[in-house]
């Protein structure tokens, strides 16, 4: 009953240059050597979301593994004109490194607390890096314009994969509160790092 | 503070992934009905993406890129959607195939976002993973025959689960056959609800299908792994991508 897609026997070396987009495209037809490509283009970006947001290297790797998976059977869904290719990986990544957070109180409470001792350090970190990345020294930058709640608030929820309920615990303000300062802030960051859509 | 305005309250919270199963439908179904509320979520996404890009890139061990090349070469993909739209829709349902009502209407970029999975949970002709790296699928064969060929086997071995108020849950599964089958008895899901079939390991639970009043059997292409167990939920109609309720039964398959 396993079908097997037949290999895209054309001409390898035409994909050397693809844009993740072009790459994706050529995914939906069952092309694995494309599939291939797009995962040494992109794995490094999805495995340090993941691995953010997880801590557990070997929890990290199963997830990856699932989110390139679903990228594999998925890619047939994917509409160009409705986002970049990065866009729609790292939506996925974060949404089933979230779900895998919240599957395990243990790894919750693991995780709430190294988010809230952590991420001031790491913001640090991240600025000393000497691979710094142009966006994240733009996105250090939109950060550091928000207020020090919504700061909190929406990095403990991006970065900690914590639910506004448990943003709201660990900061000791009103659930309401929490969701008001998440949409300013992210408002604020969106026009602060000039996201269009 | 009506419905609409609570939604558009929570459209940072959702697109930071911040909410709650019901406050998610609630965002979607909002944004059915407001440009404005779907162009903000679209413009939020996207800045939860930026702050994505502004970590420093990990590069994971080459065994990941391996296990992952490996793992999709006997992986099918989803049809493209006008194919699935000619999908045959009339044969008796194994894993079902029911689409949440109005799915077709929902607009744009969430839809994007959160169908891969809908359609994951319950398309017709797809092959879904298995938490435990077996198989999950509708098979368009004579399903009597596959289920009697799965029970009757000589290696059957099986499992089962009594839930809480009466009914049973009953796993079977032979390896030369490879297949597994499920039968509910004695449960009904109330009105708007459906039974979802899920595989788990570990802390992950990964959907194996929904089993819709009227089933005998759902049909599931290869067996369980050591460990793994199959659970049962009741799912809002049309199934979720992550349990929202807690498990009627949950059965250990000691494979």
């Amino acid at each position: 009953m396993l079908s097997v897609m037949d290999p895209d026997v054309g001409d390898a070396l035409s994909g050397m240059r693809d844009t993740p987009e072009q790459r994706l495209a050529r995914v939906a037809t069952g092309d694995k050597q494309a599939f291939a490509e797009l995962y040494d283009s992109t794995s490094a970006r999805v495995y340090g979301l993941v691995k953010r947001l997880l801590v557990d290297p070997a929890q990290a790797e199963e997830v990856t593994q699932e989110i390139y998976l679903e990228i594999w059977q998925t890619a047939t869904r994917y509409q160009q004109e409705r986002g970049s290719a990065m866009s729609w990986m790292l939506t996925m990544a974060h949404r089933r490194a979230v779900d895998r957070v919240r599957a395990s109180q243990a790894s919750r409470d693991r995780d709430t607390r190294i988010g809230i001792r952590d991420y001031d350090r790491e913001y640090d970190q991240v600025a000393e890096h000497v691979e710094v990345t142009m966006e994240g020294a733009r996105v250090k930058r939109a950060l550091q314009g928000l207020t020090e709640l919504q700061r909190q608030a929406v990095q403990l929820a991006y970065y900690g994969g914590l639910s506004h309920s448990e943003i709201a615990a660990e900061l000791h303000v009103p659930v309401g509160t929490v969701k008001t300062r998440i949409r300013d802030g992210m408002i604020r960051l969106r026009d602060a790092m000039g996201v269009t859509s | 503070m009506t419905k609409r305005d609570d939604a558009h309250l929570l459209s940072g919270a959702y697109a930071l992934d911040a909410v709650t199963p019901e406050e998610a439908e609630l965002v979607q179904s909002a944004m059915e009905h407001s440009e404005e509320l779907r162009s903000e979520v679209v413009g939020l996404t996207d800045t939860a993406v930026a702050l994505g890009l502004g970590l420093p890139p990990v590069a994971p061990r080459p065994q990941l890129r391996a296990s992952i090349l490996d793992a999709i070469q006997t992986l099918p993909q989803l049809p493209a959607p006008a194919q699935e739209a000619e999908a045959p829709h009339e044969e008796p349902a194994i894993v079902q195939t029911a689409m949440p009502a109005g799915a077709h209407v929902v607009p744009a970029r969430r839809r994007r976002r959160r169908r891969p999975m809908a359609l994951l949970a319950a398309a017709a002709t797809a092959v879904l993973l298995f938490g435990g790296g077996f198989l999950v699928q509708r098979t368009l064969l004579e399903p009597q025959s596959e289920y009697t060929a799965v029970v009757a086997a000589a290696d059957v071995q099986s499992a089962r689960a009594t839930v809480p108020g009466g009914g049973v849950v009953k796993v079977s599964w032979s390896k030369s056959e490879h297949r597994t089958a499920v039968s509910v008895s004695g449960v009904k899901a109330p009105s708007g609800k459906v039974l979802q079939l899920w595989s788990v390991r570990g802390g992950t639970a990964t959907s194996a299908g929904l089993y819709e009043d009227g089933d005998r059997f759902a049909l599931i292409t290869g067996t369980p792994s050591s460990g793994e167990r199959l659970a049962v939920t009741v799912e809002p109609d049309g199934g979720s991508t992550q349990p929202t309720s807690e498990p009627i039964a949950a059965v250990p398959l000691d494979a």
